[in-house]
């Protein structure tokens, strides 16, 4: 930090441990090594798709389906203090049922 | 019963309590952070059984000057513990580090002209001579001693 | 970048953009006014200024150029980019990553905002958005190093193991190995990263395997050993453990975890039974302390595993351990000794003996004659007079330990005045004080303690604690203040500055005892604001740890960040302010100032009252005045920290009047404390007790019964959840004006899933008495049952029943009665609070504070 103004005021211990914490943000110039060696390596890293991704996205779809209703929201969100996407999520879970979604969720 | 053992971030917390409680010269955590992410190896903690942390060493690696050397951030013990040896084990468990991991041929640190429990430690039990005086070095304006360590002509604590 | 400049201008900005990288903000600055002197309306330049003006504090100038330049250039993604930056500085997260998602979609491939973003998913532990971002970076720029080491990171954090291991072995089989020192350390490094990765997948022998092939590129000796010991052990390959066991414990005796594998090893091996276990680890130590007699633990582990069978062994090696302690004169031996008070029997051998020693040392002045073993490293029979000031000073602690405060006492007074000069005596008399209750002497003695080495901090800071707990804020600020750094800061601003938790904890408490509610929670929420900084800090560390390799570390510091508001501090301070909330909320006149001006008001006449009022609120209008302009200033100003009247917490708004003003429902402010501690601390029961009380003043009676349900599942026959259960069921099921005015699916689930459920068929009372009356209890469950019981009592015979049951004080400690005194006043009748306080005061007379 060469144009800060020095802080002469600052022990040396603390001057020291400013100047370290200082060395974590240094701009360090990225180390690049042979990219086109690399670039051959590469394939057969990024196609790793986890086949949970497509479970996933169906168990998304099946609880997108679930008829809710708005004024149960409320309720949740009104009881529980809870955000609209996880009240909605929760009550998607327990097939719209109200009831069944507070009786998780006082547990 | 006290276990002398390798710091994880999970200790700093309590380390740097330890170090507000014991020592004037105090660090925020992010200075912890540092050391532990840098030379995880260099820092120890003695704790009970209990798993309080009653004593730590911060130590870190030195590249400018002549040789590569290990320097002794901080050390504390809390007085309820002491003349146990923690303070001589800490020490010596970073010593060790410092030579294996980091080939440091010596380890060097500041301690206060006065104070005489600390030198003891240093000089009659580990082997640090003094190097240099470094006037004013406190925030008080006391003077500090530079102390170092060489490696290998050290006195070994008879085992 | 620098879109739309003539190529003078365009060097010019790339310098501009390089000496921010570099930290050259004035050089950075006048750079950008050379440009926007020739083309002041360039959006680019003008955002670059902003974010130069951001790195030295001028905030506000910094968003004014930052979104005027944006708007001059929305097609910019380098004004977007800037935009987000600004944001991140500010942590406001969300804005940072929208900002940074509409630059990339001007510059979709712009490696600089792909890798900002990166860190911020990282930040916020979006690990889907972070590994996505980390496979494009490593698509673009496969020859740049980190880019593969942070797509490693990234599955390894979605608990893709393989892909991980993979991605770290194509790195490492492609690069061509440097020889100096650095190189080496971190290629051993990565591969103790990658040899973690496999021993969390629990894939032991691959991990083994692995660390067989490594074994001499690693240089962290240490870590490698203990992988091998886990690994081994892990796959009960005992006798390789054994040897490996053995190695780190050559290194380190003192390791206690070392000596629980080395035993595992050995027992696994040998297949002992469990009921020779203890006898065959006993052996082990016993083998290493022969070969290494100074090491403290091997001599000092057999005394945990002895069991009451073996009681003269037991003595016996216990009269031989101390005496080093005894005749070294060492204050710890008390605290080390702390395990063994868990078995009555070794509490009772421990007295004996060293009351023993205190006969025999009386008798003939020496210490009885040890048996010539080689468990005694010391010469037997010859002690020095010091000798049995230690042995009293041990008694003691040993009786305070066990709660004979009388006895404790005794012997500290006798160990004073027998040496007076040894400083840890003082310290522990304070203590003792302090258990007896009598704040006022224990803080007196404390500080003579203080006096005895002014040099020692320690002594200061037990000190100040002991000040605080009578509430002598003054004395501690001014003790705590001869150690701190600055003559200019005020003491208490230095100590926040570094981050003085246990300070900021207990001054909190001792303002709210005091009834200052302004000043505890300027306090309590400074600890907050060091818990955001401490969960801040790592940003930088995102990138410097993928520099330097220390990637074990650096996933440790995640987990660690992850869960660090679970520490005691930030729950401490969380649970006291809450309490205060609570407090403010039931008692909303304490907040225009204190008590004593509500009482001076009261006592005016009614115009003199008007006029009185007047004044103060011109008074307080003048003072959020001067803070605007403070405020406005120092945003102007170079954010030089450490000046007297700066803009430190503890400096702005000293007394926590603004703070405390700005709080328009305490039970909201509350509920927001109480959702961390229920993320954070689950299992503790004061989280549950905590929102129990705040869930019933909000009416939320389902947040209740969940508060009574967490209880009883992490503390099920306690007297927490058996006074919630109660409180449950009379203020809330029984409640006829509650309960008509909940909604029908509410009341449903109260009635399925509430106390019924815990209680049964039982009456109430029934259920109290039951757990009561079983002998496991402890002294404290007892008594939360009586209070339980005078909740529920319906007439005269039951509450005195009830008290009856409460006035039975034994075995409960000061700590406890001060709670229960406090709990009962919210409910009981003035005349049984004071004869509880009456009952407290005769088993502790010495107690000095109110309770």
């Amino acid at each position: 930090m060469e144009d800060e103004a020095p802080e002469k005021d600052k022990d040396r211990e603390t001057a020291k441990s400013n100047k370290d914490l200082g060395k974590v943000t240094d701009f360090v110039a990225e180390r690049e090594v042979d990219a086109e060696k690399f670039r051959h390596a590469i394939t057969g890293i990024l196609d790793s798709s986890s086949k949970d991704n497509a479970e996933k996205v169906k168990r998304e779809k099946e609880l997108a389906a679930v008829k809710i209703n708005s004024e149960d929201v409320e309720v949740i969100m009104k009881e529980f203090d809870m955000d609209r996407a996880s009240s909605e999520r929760c009550l998607r879970e327990q097939s719209g049922n109200l009831v069944d979604a507070l009786r998780t969720l006082v547990e | 019963m006290v276990n002398i053992r390798l710091a994880n971030a999970d200790d700093l917390l309590a380390m740097q309590t330890v170090n507000l409680s014991c020592l004037p010269e105090n660090y925020q955590m992010k200075y912890y952070f540092y050391h532990v992410l840098s030379w995880p190896q260099l820092i120890h903690v003695a704790e009970d059984h209990n798993g309080q942390i009653v004593g730590y060493v911060l130590a870190k690696m030195e590249d400018e000057a002549d040789a590569v050397h290990g320097h002794i951030t901080s050390l504390a013990v809390l007085r309820s513990y002491r003349r146990m040896g923690i303070a001589r084990k800490l020490m010596e468990a970073a010593h060790r580090a410092m030579q294996e991991t980091f080939q440091a041929k010596y380890a060097s640190l500041h301690v206060r002209k006065s104070n005489a429990a600390a030198k003891h430690l240093y000089v009659d039990t580990l082997g640090y001579k003094v190097f240099d005086v470094e006037a004013k070095y406190y925030a008080d304006a006391e003077d500090a001693f530079d102390m170092r360590c060489t490696f290998g002509q050290e006195k070994t604590a008879a085992k | 970048m620098g879109s739309s400049l003539p190529s003078k201008e365009q060097s010019q900005f790339r310098q501009l953009v390089k000496f921010y990288e570099t930290k050259q903000h004035k050089k950075a600055q006048k750079t950008a006014d050379g440009i926007l002197k020739k083309f002041p309306n360039h959006g680019e330049t003008l955002a670059m200024k902003g974010l130069v003006l951001n790195s030295v504090n001028k905030k506000e100038e910094a968003y004014e150029l930052v979104k005027l330049g944006l708007k001059n250039d929305l097609k910019s993604h380098v004004c977007w980019h800037v935009y987000g930056l600004l944001y991140r500085s500010d942590r406001l997260y969300v804005d940072a990553s929208r900002a940074y998602l509409q630059a990339l979609r001007i510059d979709p491939e712009n490696v600089q905002i792909l890798r900002d973003l990166a860190l911020l998913q990282i930040q916020t532990r979006h690990f889907e958005g972070f590994i996505s971002t980390r496979r494009t970076l490593l698509t673009l720029k496969p020859g740049q190093k980190n880019n593969w080491i942070a797509f490693a990171l990234a599955n390894h954090v979605l608990k893709n193991y393989a892909e991980a291991v993979k991605i770290i072995d194509t790195y490492s089989a492609t690069i061509v190995p440097g020889d100096d020192r650095e190189s080496v350390y971190e290629r051993g490094e990565l591969q103790l990263y990658k040899n973690s990765i496999l021993e969390e997948n629990g894939d032991h022998d691959a991990a083994l395997k692995h660390l067989e092939r490594i074994k001499d590129i690693v240089v962290d000796r240490s870590a490698f050993l203990e992988a091998q010991a886990r690994n081994l052990l892990a796959l009960e390959r005992n006798k390789e453990a054994e040897e490996i066991a053995l190695e780190l414990l050559e290194r380190n005796m003192e390791n206690s975890v070392y000596h629980e594998q080395y035993h595992q090893a050995v027992l696994s091996d040998e297949n002992v039974a469990e009921e020779h276990q203890p006898r065959r680890k006993i052996e082990l130590c016993d083998e290493l302390s022969k070969s290494n007699p100074k090491m403290l633990l091997p001599k000092r582990m057999p005394l945990d595993l002895l069991d009451q069978g073996s009681k003269e062994d037991f003595v016996k090696r216990l009269d031989s351990y101390v005496r080093w302690f005894l005749e070294r004169g060492v204050p710890a031996l008390s605290v080390d000794l702390k395990s063994l008070y868990r078995a009555e029997w070794k509490v009772l051998a421990i007295e004996k003996l060293f009351t023993g020693f205190e006969n025999s040392l009386k008798e003939s002045g020496a210490l009885p004659a040890v048996d010539n073993d080689t468990h005694s490293p010391v010469k037997s029979g010859n002690s020095s007079p010091a000798v049995v000031f230690w042995v009293m000073l041990f008694l003691a602690q040993h009786y305070d330990r066990i709660g004979d405060l009388d006895g404790a006492l005794k012997y500290i007074n006798r160990a004073i005045e027998h040496t007076p000069t040894v400083i840890e005596a003082f310290q522990v008399k304070a203590k003792i004080l302090k258990h007896c209750g009598n704040l006022t002497e224990a803080a007196e003695c404390a500080d003579a303690a203080r006096k005895m080495d002014l040099a020692d901090r320690y002594l200061n800071t037990k000190c100040t604690k002991y000040n605080l707990r009578c509430n002598k804020v003054e004395e501690a600020e001014a003790n705590v203040a001869l150690f701190t750094r600055d003559g200019e800061t005020r003491g208490v601003q230095a100590l926040y500055d570094m981050q003085c938790m246990w300070f900021e904890c207990e001054i909190g408490d001792a303002y709210i005892r005091m009834k200052k509610p302004g000043l505890a929670l300027k306090n309590l929420k400074a600890v907050e604001r060091h818990f955001d900084d401490f969960i801040e800090d790592q940003f930088d560390f995102h990138t410097y740890c993928l520099r330097k390799e220390t990637m074990r570390s650096y996933v440790n510091l995640l987990l660690v960040e992850d869960e660090i508001r679970s520490s005691k501090y930030f729950t401490r301070a969380a649970k006291a302010a809450i309490r205060l909330h609570i407090d403010l909320h039931d008692n909303p006149q304490q907040k225009d100032g204190s008590a004593e001006q509500a009482a001076a008001l009261a006592n005016l006449s009614v115009a003199e009252r008007k006029k009185a009022q007047s004044k103060l609120r011109k008074s307080q209008a003048k003072k959020a005045a001067a803070e605007e302009l403070k405020k406005k200033d120092n945003g102007k100003a170079d954010g030089k920290k450490g000046k007297g009247g700066g803009d430190g917490w503890m400096e702005t708004d000293p007394d926590g009047s603004e703070l405390l003003k700005g709080i328009k429902d305490h039970m909201v402010e509350a509920a927001r404390l109480l959702r961390e501690l229920e993320k954070y601390a689950p299992r503790d029961v004061e989280t549950h007790e905590l929102a129990f009380e705040v869930a019933i003043r909000r009416n939320k009676y389902l947040q209740a019964l969940r508060a009574v349900n967490r209880a009883a599942a992490v503390q099920p026959r306690s007297s927490a959840s058996v006074n919630l259960v109660v409180r449950l069921r009379l203020d809330v099921e029984d409640n006829e004006e509650k309960t008509s005015s909940a909604l029908p699916e509410v009341l449903e689930v109260v009635s399925t899933c509430g106390t019924h459920k815990i209680v049964g068929d039982r009456s109430l009372s029934g259920y109290v008495n039951e757990i009561m009356t079983d002998s496991a209890q402890s002294s404290d469950t007892r008594l939360g049952c009586g209070m339980a019981l005078l909740r529920i009592a319906g007439n005269e015979n039951e509450r005195s029943r009830a008290m009856e049951v409460l006035q039975d004080l034994s075995g409960a400690s000061f700590k406890t009665c001060r709670q229960l005194a406090s709990s009962l006043s919210s409910f009981a009748k003035t005349e049984e609070v004071e004869s509880f306080k009456e009952a407290v005061k005769e088993k502790y007379p010495q107690c000095t504070v109110p309770l």
